[in-house]
């Protein structure tokens, strides 16, 4: 299931793998998980999705799909799926017939149209022929695929062959205190308005039929202002919870994770981590989530409760953590030991017109690193040094010479100076936003207020996120992932305006 | 002057299938132009469009102008480039807008002084200023700036709009300075009244221009005056120039309105209606918001060959309408490529000589219903096809 291929030298950060067998895809942690809306990444239609690369794991919160498509609508077409796929060779036969027959009439137009399109366009159908057969290949890959992908969410929603699903019930802190769960049942805030009570016995007929990669157990996650013994009870809960998602775990749930409080105070945590670990040792858990964390408290806090608590959980089982994060926030929890993080920063900066640039300063580390290769004769501790002095140098230097090394990481595309600004979001940048459009169309489209605006930033900003982990894999590999820290955080100063 | 080459293929009574080669493109006609209005169609990239087989997108004039505004174009090098969109273009004037969308418009012998909605300014919009923005934004067809009436008027000032039409496509004429890149249309003024079409026609015509646009018409007038007026004007309308029927775009409009020998439509239907759950098919419309269609797993038309209909199942869409952005995205898909094919299939049809058939057949499938014995269809599309020697049939056989 998870294989640790290499460990860090300096921090707790590590390498994996994560096999995930229902949807043949093996995840290269650190990873993130997408955050989506019914299943439905912000805005993006299937075939915009299928440009953002190592995007694989998708996370659905279950509130979102209770009433629609809720259980029986589901039940309903996995039946179907199931009664279609054993007629399924006559109708396709009967189709091919049809298609055959209206090909032929339909043949003498598109043998015009396709002449005179060969001969105008050659040299330019070059250049796209590359980049559409990759496409291609992918969407065929997934059509056929698809057609092995038997029912479940993934069927209905057309989420292709390449990503992977991960159900969860979350509701917001704020939720979880007006509308109070008992032992018996969950309470779910659904995003329809209404409140509705689930029992967890519920919840995995719910996940047997929408047949997920991962399933995580139901939780609640308490803030920490609350008295000891609302803490306790909440946590007390959530174990008998996690009790009856075991009992009714099957091969149609998937993988399980159970959730870690990670309260506050040291004594409850610890008290309630060793019960868990004891479920653990069972062999039912397959992984686990961080729970009550980017919730008001402070870095220092957050990152001394996760640091505690990775000493005594298991090596060689997968952890998570859910939260909004900013990219120094991310590299806090990986380096101490974190592998999937579930956060969507991508979807706010777009809603707040802000594009990431991550691109450039990060190139000089493995520039570096390259000539490091190639020069035989040059000393490693020499190389070492130079980059600990450059650091220094930056820092004691004034701020304006500072900032123009460094372009922003993120700008606001409302500012009225992308008027006549042709440039793509970001030189350089592989994604289809910057390969078709430019920041003048984008600036133009975000004042009146259209919804291909959304669209493209949306497609740009996950591109760019997918490259900081990139990245970050590779500065553990090589062992330099502390240099990749400061540099992400000397880059992140230089957006304020001190 | 001209920038554009037309030649037709097939015949069939008026109706006729042909190749018009415009500068950036090639376009089959009859064909639907969908509406893209600032410069992007409602939450579509330009690579999908160019996935659904659109041959030309309309974009309107007044609201590029108020922004990014005509210098912009002017600098960066027109509509294709800011897009980024190789194929067709055409823009309209911004007449229509103006009139329908502003609290007061004046109408003068100079041009149209409005009251702009946003901030109260006040703008005048004259023949000249509105071909100098066409001319920077850099269409392939630019319309003239007409005199806009509400159809269902008469007497003296449907009279002066009319004349007044024809002084102001002289002028637009004289203000054009790109004649040999953009084709300029005229527009057909005169209402409903047969007399003031005739003379409009005539003087019209004998400016010579590439092209011909109906106008005046789509507003709220009964469908049986709506087909006469547009009979008449292809009856006079050159034969080996293009026609462009503003505003219609209803299927059973499409396909009528081909038979009496239009070549080429606009509509914002097909776009505007996705958004409120509506999808478009053979049999006529689907409202998906409704719960019967919770448990139906059949695609939205088994022989579409868009991505929605490839994917997704009639519940899977209902869920989403309305609710989620993607939900409208995927049926303006579906309901752009219905009419892209609705189009291609008559197209088909003409050059193997059985366009009755396909309409006859069309027809049966859009007004049928479950349980009459005899079909009832309305008295204009069986008045207007006569016209043409198409008979419908009216007997329901059941499948």
């Amino acid at each position: 299931m998870f294989s640790i291929t290499h460990e860090e030298e300096n921090t707790k950060a590590r390498l994996g793998k994560l096999a995930l067998p229902k949807s043949s895809i093996t995840l290269k942690t650190p990873c993130f998980i997408g955050s989506t809306k019914r299943g439905f990444v912000r805005h993006l239609t299937p075939d915009n999705l299928i440009n953002i690369p190592d995007l694989e794991l998708l996370s659905i919160n279950l509130p979102q799909i209770i009433y629609k498509p809720g259980l029986t609508i589901l039940k309903r077409f996995n039946k179907h799926c199931q009664e279609s796929s054993e007629t399924k060779k006559s109708v396709e036969e009967t189709k091919k017939e049809e298609k055959e027959n209206s090909n032929k009439i339909f043949q003498e137009e598109k043998q015009e149209k396709e002449k005179e399109k060969e001969k105008e366009k050659k040299i330019e159908i070059e250049k796209e022929k590359e980049i559409e057969i990759e496409n291609k290949i992918v969407t065929e890959k997934d059509n056929n695929k698809q057609n092995q992908i038997k029912d479940g969410l993934k069927r209905y929603y057309g989420i292709g062959s390449k990503h992977a699903l991960l159900l969860k019930i979350r509701n917001s802190e704020f939720a979880d205190f007006y509308y109070p769960s008992t032992d018996e049942k969950i309470a779910c805030c659904a995003s329809e308005g209404t409140k509705v009570f689930i029992t967890p016995s519920q919840y995995m007929e719910f996940a047997s039929e929408i047949n997920p990669d991962i399933t995580v157990s139901p939780a609640i996650e308490v803030v920490g202002n609350n008295k000891r013994d609302k803490i306790e009870k909440a946590i007390k809960r959530s174990m008998k919870w996690l009790n009856i998602a075991i009992s009714k775990k099957t091969s149609r749930t998937g993988s399980l994770f159970a959730v870690i409080h990670a309260v506050e105070d040291p004594k409850i945590r610890n008290k309630y981590l060793d019960r868990l670990l004891t479920i653990v040792k069972n062999g039912k858990v397959d992984g686990f989530m961080f729970g009550c964390l980017f919730l008001n408290e402070s870095r220092i806090e957050r990152k001394k409760r996760i640091g505690q608590i990775i000493e005594s959980i298991p090596n060689e089982l997968p952890r998570g953590i859910v939260g909004d994060a900013t990219l120094s926030q991310i590299l806090d929890c990986v380096e101490n030991g974190i592998d999937l993080i579930n956060s969507s920063f991508p979807l706010r900066l777009t809603e707040l017109n802000l594009v990431l640039n991550y691109q450039n300063p990060l190139q000089n580390l493995r520039s570096e690193n390259k000539n490091k290769n190639e020069n035989e004769n040059k000393n490693e501790n020499e190389n070492e040094n130079e980059n600990e002095n450059e650091n220094i140098e930056i820092e004691n230097e004034n701020k304006n010479e500072f900032k123009k090394q460094f372009e922003p990481l993120l700008f606001n595309l409302r500012n009225g100076k992308y008027e006549d600004d042709n440039k793509p979001f970001v030189v350089g940048c592989q994604c289809f936003a910057c390969k078709n459009h430019t920041r003048q169309y984008v600036y133009h489209l975000i004042s009146v207020r259209e919804m291909t605006a959304m669209i493209l930033m949306n497609l740009h900003n996950l591109y760019q996120y997918s490259l900081f982990f990139k990245d970050m894999r590779w500065a553990i590999k090589n062992d330099k992932f502390i240099q990749f820290k400061e540099a992400i955080q000397l880059l992140e100063k230089s957006n304020t305006k001190k | 002057m001209s920038a554009l080459e037309f030649e037709i293929l097939a015949k069939s009574g008026k109706a006729r299938t042909s190749i018009l080669t415009l500068p950036h493109y090639k376009v089959t006609t009859p064909i639907f132009q969908p509406v893209g209005t600032c410069g992007s169609m409602k939450g579509l990239t330009s690579k999908q469009l160019r996935e659904l087989d659109c041959q030309i997108i309309l974009g309107n004039t007044y609201h590029l102008a108020l922004h990014p505004g005509g210098e912009f174009f002017g600098k960066c090098g027109g509509l294709h480039e800011f897009m980024n969109w190789d194929r067709g273009l055409l823009t309209d004037s911004g007449g229509f807008q103006m009139v329908s969308l502003s609290k007061l418009a004046e109408v003068t012998e100079e041009g149209v002084n409005f009251i702009s909605p946003k901030d109260g300014s006040q703008m005048l919009l004259k023949p000249e200023t509105s071909i100098k923005i066409q001319n920077q934004i850099g269409a392939d067809i630019i319309m003239q700036l007409d005199d806009v009436v509400h159809v269902l008027t008469s007497g003296k000032r449907l009279e002066e709009a009319m004349y007044r039409s024809i002084r102001w496509l002289d002028r637009c004429i004289k203000a054009h300075s790109r004649k040999s890149e953009q084709n300029l249309f005229p527009i057909i003024q005169g209402g409903l009244n047969p007399e003031l079409r005739k003379i409009c026609l005539k003087e019209m015509i004998k400016r010579d221009c590439p092209g011909y646009a109906i106008g005046g018409l789509s507003g709220g007038e009964s469908k049986d005056q709506f087909w006469k007026i547009v009979s008449l004007c292809t009856d006079y309308l050159p034969e080996n120039k293009p026609r462009y029927l503003m505003g219609v775009g209803f299927p059973v409009d499409l396909i009528v309105c081909s038979v009496l020998g239009v070549d080429m439509f606009d509509c914002v239907y097909p776009t505007r209606t996705s958004r409120f759950g509506t999808a478009l098919v053979w049999e006529g419309t689907l409202k998906l918001k409704s719960e019967k269609y919770q448990f139906d797993f059949d695609p939205i038309e088994k022989d579409c060959d868009c991505l929605t209909c490839k994917k997704y199942t009639k519940s899977a869409i209902h869920t989403l309408v309305t609710k989620e952005t993607v939900g409208c995205h995927l049926l303006t898909i579906h309901n752009i490529r219905f009419q892209m094919r609705l189009m291609q299939r008559f197209r088909e049809s003409i050059k193997n000589n059985k366009m009755p058939e396909f309409v006859r057949a069309f027809m049966k499938a859009q007004f049928k219903k479950k349980g009459e014995k005899k079909i009832v269809y309305p008295t204009w599309v069986i008045e207007a096809l006569q016209s043409q020697q198409i008979e419908l049939d009216y007997e329901n056989d059941e499948d």
